[in-house]
């Protein structure tokens, strides 16, 4: 019945009485919109500024009002021990707490550690910068480019490639050595290596992916070709061999993590969730956090399982609300309908830091924000896609 | 220059003649109320007329005023005070067979208002507009997969709402994933 879908579309198109537009308004409109198109890089650059302003008072208790609005230039407002900057890429630019970096690449996801972004593009490029530079760091296999879209490989989309821990400077992924899986994991701090480790399949040319950091260990789903059976490992990033491990394991490791979050979609699922988002042990995860009268619903203390209260700004409603990242032990963002909102745990508040009209923007200048899949994922994809001819 | 600016502003104008109309259907049933529709039109009318300069014919300024419309209506959602409505008043079922057919068309309108707006979009732009996945996907700024997965979501919903048995889409969403 497909067919009365589209007849009532077309009845009710027919139906509505059209009005007369009036170019003259439209015109005229349209001239104040050139006006502001011209001032469009000012507004930008606000915008970055407004990040690091907001950095700096979310990350500094206390600091509050006396703190002078920052300038891009100015990375200290966002290193403070134990925080982690705010990042996003614009076009091809990484703005990394006070910091902007040419990247050169279209940037497909964005993630981060306490030192620093890791990136990753569509050739299955894993790159890191700390706001100065940026270089790469490891690849995976890029997704296969097929007539109507993008195909992944086992490793899932871009935002899956690279897994970050919710503090510290681990990095891990999973990279394929002659159809071996073998995994990776990076230390952002020392720019180097950690551990490079075959994950154990069972028959060649099985996958794995990696599905979460939890302070050193690293848990690896593998999987079966062409089934959907799947099993899990451990990794120590202080070597060992790989241990099998049960779900119920993996829960306890993630819920022991300070930085973590139990999110409503993973309780009614009977699923486990953390706060970045991630699919858990394959099922894929929902990161969107319920919000009725401004406040967030279901999002509970991983260790009491009990609801955290959190109020949402009173100043504006809002509606789809998704997981950022963490900043410190205390404070965490949220992207709410565009806008950037920074919740503080022990306050039990949300304030919007950053009011963003994204719609503002077309499609090219669309932010990237961190996460998986996150806010702008889609169409950072698609510049990606129509810069190596394959869409578009 | 003085020339050129005027021959833009002219063909603009017979633009927004011809199809500022379908333009405002369009912007109807994504956004579901006659005013905000009207508003919705006029402020992709006047971002086309900002981007009229590099867009090279009509068939163009179409595409691009319904990618504006389709993008705008999902942002203003907030700003506009436009919340979700509920579906919560069908119409009542059990009608005499001539009208059983404007009593599912008002029950499925009244859920497709009840949609996220991206789900609204999405169906809107494959099922009246009769544009391909991939042409919806660069109208709303997606991939192809969330194109389709906004799409059978969204007939999912309705499916749920009315207890219809619209026909399910292929199970195939172009995306593999684990």
């Amino acid at each position: 019945m497909n067919a009365d879908l589209r007849q009532m579309l077309t009845a009710r198109a027919e139906a509505v009485e059209t009005p007369r537009l009036d170019p003259a308004a439209v015109l005229a409109h349209g001239e104040r919109l050139v006006g502001q198109r011209r001032r469009r890089m000012a507004y930008v650059a606000a915008c970055a500024v407004a990040l690091v302003v907001a950095a700096a008072l979310v990350v500094v208790p206390g600091r509050g009002d006396r703190v002078a609005p920052a300038g891009p230039s100015d990375p200290t407002r966002t290193t403070e021990p134990g925080a982690r900057p705010l990042g996003y890429v614009q076009g091809r630019v990484l703005h990394l707490g006070g910091r902007e970096v040419d990247t050169g690449l279209d940037v497909l996801s964005l993630d981060l550690t306490d030192d620093g972004a890791a990136l990753t593009t569509l050739d299955g490029g894993i790159w890191f910068s700390d706001g100065t530079g940026v270089e790469q760091i490891g690849r995976v296999p890029g997704p296969r480019l097929i007539e109507d879209g993008v195909s992944y490989n086992s490793g899932g989309g871009p935002g899956e490639w690279v897994v970050s821990d919710s503090e510290g400077s681990l990095l891990a992924w999973v990279e394929h050595a002659d159809g071996v899986p073998e995994l990776v994991v990076y230390d952002t701090s020392r720019r180097g290596v950690l551990l490079r480790e075959p994950v154990p399949t069972v028959r060649p040319r099985d996958s794995a992916v990696v599905v979460a950091l939890a302070g050193r260990e690293v848990f690896v789903v593998r999987e079966r070709r062409g089934m959907r059976s799947e099993t899990m490992v451990r990794f120590s990033v202080d070597g060992g061999p790989a241990v099998e491990v049960d779900r119920e394991t993996f829960a306890a490791a993630i819920r022991a993590v300070p930085r973590a979050l139990l999110l409503g979609p993973s309780v009614r699922n009977d699923v486990l969730g953390t706060s970045d988002g991630r699919r858990r042990h394959g099922v894929e995860f929902d990161e969107l956090i319920e919000v009725r009268d401004q406040r967030l619903q279901e999002v509970l203390d991983p260790e009491t399982g009990a609801p955290l209260e959190l109020e949402m700004p009173a100043d504006d409603p809002v509606f789809e609300v998704h997981f950022l990242q963490w900043l410190d032990d205390d404070q965490f963002t949220l992207w709410a309908d565009g806008d950037l909102v920074a919740c503080q745990i022990s306050v039990g508040e949300c304030r919007r830091v950053l009011d963003a009209d994204w719609s503002f923007f077309e499609g090219d200048d669309m932010p990237l924000l961190p996460g998986n899949g996150g806010f702008g994922s889609d169409w950072a994809l698609g510049r990606a896609l129509r810069a190596t001819g394959g869409e578009g | 220059m003085v020339r050129t600016a005027t021959r833009d502003t002219e063909e603009f104008c017979a633009f927004v003649a011809s199809r500022s109309a379908a333009l405002f259907r369009v912007a109807y049933l994504v956004i579901g109320d006659h005013q905000l529709a009207q508003d919705l039109v006029q402020e992709a009318l006047a971002k086309t007329y900002v981007a009229w300069p590099r867009l090279r014919d009509v068939a163009n300024a179409e595409a691009y005023t319904r990618r504006v419309i389709a993008t705008t209506a999902i942002s203003w959602r907030r700003r506009r005070g436009f919340h979700e409505r509920p579906a919560a008043r069908l119409p009542e079922a059990g009608q005499p067979d001539a009208a059983a057919d404007t009593v599912l068309h008002e029950a499925l309108w009244a859920c497709l208002q009840g949609l996220p707006p991206r789900q609204r979009t999405a169906i809107v732009l494959r099922h009246y507009v009769d544009l391909t996945e991939a042409e919806t996907a660069e109208t709303m700024g997606c991939s192809v997969g969330t194109v389709k997965s906004s799409v059978s979501t969204g007939l999912k919903r309705l499916r749920e709402s009315i207890g219809s048995d619209l026909e399910p889409l292929p199970a195939h969403d172009g995306v593999v994933r684990p």
